[in-house]
């Protein structure tokens, strides 16, 4: 025979070879294009999200510094900007623009149902080459009108253009729908996470802003966008220089584009979301390589009798090898090949979740062909060697070993002395599951691994939510602890208390009683370390609500601070310790400066929200912050609802923000909300990764066992009987991979709990959790799933031909 | 090896005096392979009394098999019928056919298929549970020990010969306690030494009241049955005392 006839013939044998086990084939090069698919995908996100996010803001030319005049303050409109001018620093600037920001409340309100959030002013000059918005719906803003911020307009899924109600009852007309880069990621103030839902921007030209904010000619901020290669540092002395010069009695703050919120967060969203995303395509990709791995193995293992025959006719081992090797490399190929359609549409629906949680103006999400090609390395590679495994142990015995299956199938018995003296009752049918199992150790093991890398996803992909889930109700619980229905009502300056705008709040129609508190953007500092948080100054008198002490307690008679356990283990501290805080005092009217005050910590409270602190009225005194409220915990008045109380509270134009107590939770759900859907598809796949693993194993162990099977059919066993002994066996390796499974899943959990999100998710001490539905799951789709997959083999059990299958001749 | 002993489940009346406990009648079986229909049996009539030890003989390929298949219900003939211990089990259902396998023939199989991961023992108690035996572990400890394994009982097959695995198969047949026991090429696998110890075994079941059907190609082994049926491409050829006439097993060779 010719060399090209030879290997025609190996091909065509291999061919329908891959026919012959058409469904086994096609369902584990599935297995694999759903391992190498969604490994690549998932590893992709990363990737995209800075791709897309350093296009998006280089498209909206994104300020390189932000000066920020410290909160309450403002100066005459271009004072920042003749500093600037003043300063060395003039010539590394290639534009500027001054901007009145303030807080506001947002009533955007539709027939049927109430949105009302605090929120933002965002007044910029027209024309400015820095900062610009892309408008998504509707027009930009022009005249009286302003443009609403599209993350929270989409989350609300408000029209393109409508009405508005804000602070101190502004009724304004929103033209459209505008992406800015500040706000690629909504994040309220004090909370360092999106908050699309419970934050709401409003865009408007600077004019207009100055109106609404009741600050004509006012403002408060400078942005800049320098020269490419300038270094921000050098301008930021110079420009600190001009500005103290400048405003001697005015605080301001610099922020470098890496340092705002939603800049530093989308980076790092990337980087953080990419390394737990990298977990799961990692465990995909493991689990359908092993259990392909698996399957191959043991469907070559079934040719080793025919490999037997051609080292009796004596082929040389080299091309009995051909065959086994070319089956598997059509698994690999089909599977790799299958993997790029996988590949694409995980792509589109990863896309689509990436637009849908942070919509960008410019969108980058290719295909990674390196990320496919590692993928499918392994894809190729391991299925390659499942077949090395079986060539090799046949070939390393006599060809007459080989040829007597039967014979050798009653060679060993595994494991199974290990039940020798274990008598289930039910005799030996009821015995024979067990023994099955014990009988062929590798194979139990390398399927109870499969199912058990499935399971370990299952547990730690729902673990992670159900942590979140648990995380956040501990949160909300503290939060409205003795009071369910409290709100917090922020008004737009800290006020002397006692002052009318405090009264009218405390007695309006709706609100039934109400305890006052400061709350100020802080800084705690211990050594090197730092932590920003909300610190909120609270009397000893606090007959609406208190925070609960996990350690120590709000002293009565000394200054007492009191932090989240995750902002002392940041820190580095323990009760009575002393920190540095840094923090605003009022230098008149309308400015402030920042000071640093020290205190010690004297309790750890029991909310996981490492940005809220407390301190009692002693140290409000040492913080020279006493007697100052900003902030309004009430309850609604009988009869009332907390609709009713924004309503009302929302025309007083002292107010800046009326919201439930929990809403900074209800805020971090919604951020949270981005992972479910990922997680629970992520879930989805393991599910049908591990129906297919079963099936497999099932349809391979039916092969296998065909002889056993028509040995009991002979004995008047009935199928139903066998299916239920196949099963059982499958309920054992099921459990023992869900076992495993849990066991593992828990050790990623804890690794993803522990060790990434306080990297990723620094604001939030994330309390390891899995709810009883996750384990019904895991239990479902490793025990279940694996036990019901026999079923599958009842149409072909019942049509054993037992003549045959008995009678096979060695 | 001990000698095989009287069976409580089986009933022993006289050959002479019962219906045959299997009765075939006129049964064919036609196969279709492709375009072409292969006749494996036709026309076959025999039967088979309790206490008989009956060699179906033939050469490879005339039938044997298919005809013991047909009496274990493992087949249907495409016509004729098959009657064992008065049910015609050509008529019964698939259901009907699993109780008859459970309680009317057992079989024992060239290639012993024994359960790997079952002991000896377990093995023979799989034939007694299955039938629905009581105390199926003391019955099938019997059947070992009557085997001649009773100190072989807590190994597995592996760990046995090959004249062991095919006594322990007998084991679980006689375990099952059913009146019918169905040989096919009980020996072919084995030594002339192992052979000659599974014949005697076989044998002595006849005296304890079963019928015995063994399957062979063996003309050698056919000298020692009470009745001999040749088979050739699917009849009936010939039926009788074997030739020459029956010869103690000692006196077997091959």
């Amino acid at each position: 025979m010719g060399r090209r006839r030879r290997a025609r013939l190996w091909i065509r044998w291999a061919l329908r070879d891959a026919r012959r086990h058409r469904f086994q084939v096609l369902s584990i090069a599935l297995l694999l294009a759903l391992g190498v698919g969604m490994y690549a995908a998932m590893s992709s996100m990363s990737v995209w999200r800075v791709d897309s996010a350093d296009a998006s803001f280089a498209a909206l030319r994104m300020h390189d510094l932000r000066v920020s005049l410290v909160e309450g303050s403002t100066v005459r409109e271009g004072a920042l900007r003749s500093a600037l001018a003043g300063s060395v620093a003039r010539g590394d600037v290639e534009a500027a623009a001054e901007r009145l920001v303030v807080p506001t409340q947002v009533d955007a309100s539709t027939s049927g149902r109430t949105i009302i959030v605090p929120g933002r002013i965002v007044g910029t000059p027209a024309g400015a080459d820095v900062d610009s918005v892309e408008i998504r719906a509707g027009r930009a803003a022009t005249g009286g009108r302003v443009a609403l911020e599209h993350n929270f307009a989409r989350h609300y899924d408000l029209p393109a253009g409508g009405r508005l109600t804000l602070a101190g009852g502004h009724r304004v007309r929103y033209s459209g729908q505008a992406l800015a880069p500040e706000y690629f990621i909504v994040t309220a103030p004090g909370a360092d996470f999106g908050a699309e839902s419970a934050f709401a921007v409003v865009f408007a030209p600077l004019r207009t802003a100055q109106t609404l904010a009741r600050e004509p000619g006012q403002v408060n901020q400078l942005v800049v966008r320098l020269r490419p290669g300038t270094d921000p540092a050098a301008v930021q002395a110079h420009l600190t220089r001009a500005l103290k010069q400048a405003l001697p009695d005015t605080g301001f703050t610099f922020t470098g584009r890496d340092q705002e919120p939603a800049h530093r967060l989308i980076y790092k969203d990337a980087e953080g979301d990419q390394e737990m995303l990298d977990i799961f395509a990692f465990l995909l990709l493991g689990a359908a390589t092993f259990a392909a791995f698996n399957l191959i193995s043991r469907t070559v293992e079934a040719q080793r009798r025919e490999i037997g025959i051609g080292m009796a006719l004596g082929v040389e081992p080299r091309a009995l090898a051909r065959r086994p090797f070319l089956l598997s490399a059509q698994i690999a190929i089909a599977g790799v090949a299958l993997g790029i359609p996988v590949g694409l549409a995980a792509d589109a629906w990863l896309a689509g979740v990436m637009d849908q949680f942070f919509p960008l103006p410019v969108v980058r999400a290719s295909f990674q062909t390196d990320l496919y090609v590692q993928g499918a390395v392994l894809g190729v590679a391991l299925p390659l060697l499942a077949a090395a495994v079986p060539v090799w142990r046949a070939l390393r015995v006599t060809p007459i070993e080989a040829i007597r299956v039967g014979a050798r199938a009653a060679r060993s018995s595994g494991l199974a002395w290990l039940a020798k003296g274990v008598r289930l009752p039910g005799g030996s049918l009821a015995n024979l599951p067990l023994r099955n199992v014990l009988r062929t150790p590798r194979r139990t093991l390398m399927t109870l691994l499969g199912i058990g890398a499935v399971v370990t996803i299952v547990i730690a992909l729902a673990g992670v939510m159900d942590s979140f889930d648990d995380t956040l109700e501990a949160s909300r619980q503290e939060a409205l602890t003795g009071a369910p229905d409290r709100m917090t009502v922020d008004l737009m300056s800290p006020q002397r208390a006692g002052s009318d705008d405090i009264q009218r709040v405390a007695g309006a129609r709706t609100v039934g009683a109400a305890q006052t508190s400061l709350r100020v953007a802080s800084t705690l500092v211990a050594g090197p370390r730092r932590v920003d948080v909300a610190l909120e100054t609270i009397s000893d008198r606090r007959p609406l609500w208190q925070p609960t002490f996990d350690g120590g307690t709000l002293p009565a008679e000394r200054s007492g601070l009191v932090i989240a356990r995750r902002a002392a283990e940041d820190l580095h501290v323990a009760l009575g310790d002393r920190l540095t805080v840094v923090h605003p005092v009022p230098t008149g009217p309308r400015t402030f400066r920042l000071v640093h005050t020290a205190l010690p910590v004297t309790g750890i409270h029991a909310s996981p929200l490492r940005f809220i602190a407390y301190a009692n009225a002693p140290a409000a005194a040492q913080l020279h912050l006493a007697g100052l409220i900003n902030r309004i915990s009430v309850v609604p008045a009988p009869g009332h609802d907390a609709d009713d109380v924004k309503a009302e509270l929302l025309r007083l134009p002292a107010v800046a923000a009326v919201q439930g107590a929990a809403a900074t939770t209800d805020a971090v759900d919604t951020r949270m909300q981005q992972f479910n859907e990922i997680l629970l598809i992520t879930v989805a796949i393991a599910g049908a990764m591990a129906l297919l693993i079963a099936f497999n194993a099932t349809a391979i162990n039916a092969d296998e066992r065909a002889r056993e099977h028509a040995t009991m059919f002979a004995h008047g066993v009935t199928v139903a009987r066998v299916i239920r002994g196949a099963v059982a066996e499958g309920l054992i390796i099921g459990a023992l991979g869900t076992a495993a499974g849990i066991a593992a899943g828990h050790g990623v959990l804890s690794w993803i709990v522990n060790e990434n999100m306080p990297e990723t998710m620094p604001d939030i001490g994330t309390l390891i959790a899995v709810a009883p539905l996750t384990y019904a799951l895991a239990a479902a789709a490793g025990t279940i799933v694996v036990g019901a997959a026999p079923l599958l083999t009842l149409r072909k059990l019942s049509r054993t031909d037992v003549p045959a299958t008995l009678r096979v001749v060695e | 090896m001990s000698t095989a002993q009287p069976h409580a489940a089986v009933s022993r009346p006289a050959a002479s005096q019962v219906e045959p406990l299997i009765r075939v009648d006129g049964v064919g079986r036609r196969y279709r392979v492709g375009d072409n229909v292969v006749v494996a049996l036709a026309g076959v009539s025999m039967e088979v009394r309790a206490e008989e030890f009956v060699v179906v003989l033939g050469p490879s390929g005339c039938g044997k098999t298919t005809l013991l298949n047909m009496i274990g219900a493992l087949d249907s003939p495409s016509e004729g019928r098959v009657v064992v211990a008065g049910r015609d089990i050509t008529r019964a259902s698939r259901k009907e056919l699993f109780e008859f396998r459970r309680h009317g023939v057992s079989f024992v199989f060239q290639t012993f298929n024994l359960f790997p991961a079952l002991t000896a023992l377990e093995n023979a108690e799989f034939g007694a549970d299955v039938a629905g035996r009581p105390d199926p572990g003391g019955v099938a400890t019997e059947m070992l020990e009557r085997v001649g394994l009773g100190d072989r009982l807590r190994h597995f097959p592996h760990e046995l010969s090959g004249g062991e695995q095919q006594r322990v198969a007998i084991a679980r047949a006689l375990a099952s306690g059913n009146p019918t026991l169905l040989a096919d090429e009980p020996t072919g696998e084995l030594d002339f030494r192992t052979g000659i110890q599974i014949l005697e075994l076989l044998h002595a079941q006849a005296h304890t009241g079963r019928a015995v059907v063994v399957v062979t190609h063996n003309r050698e082994i056919a000298r020692v049955a009470d009745r001999v049926i040749e088979l050739s491409s699917g009849r009936v050829v010939r039926e009788g005392p074997p030739e020459g006439g029956q010869v103690e097993i000692a006196g077997l060779r091959w």
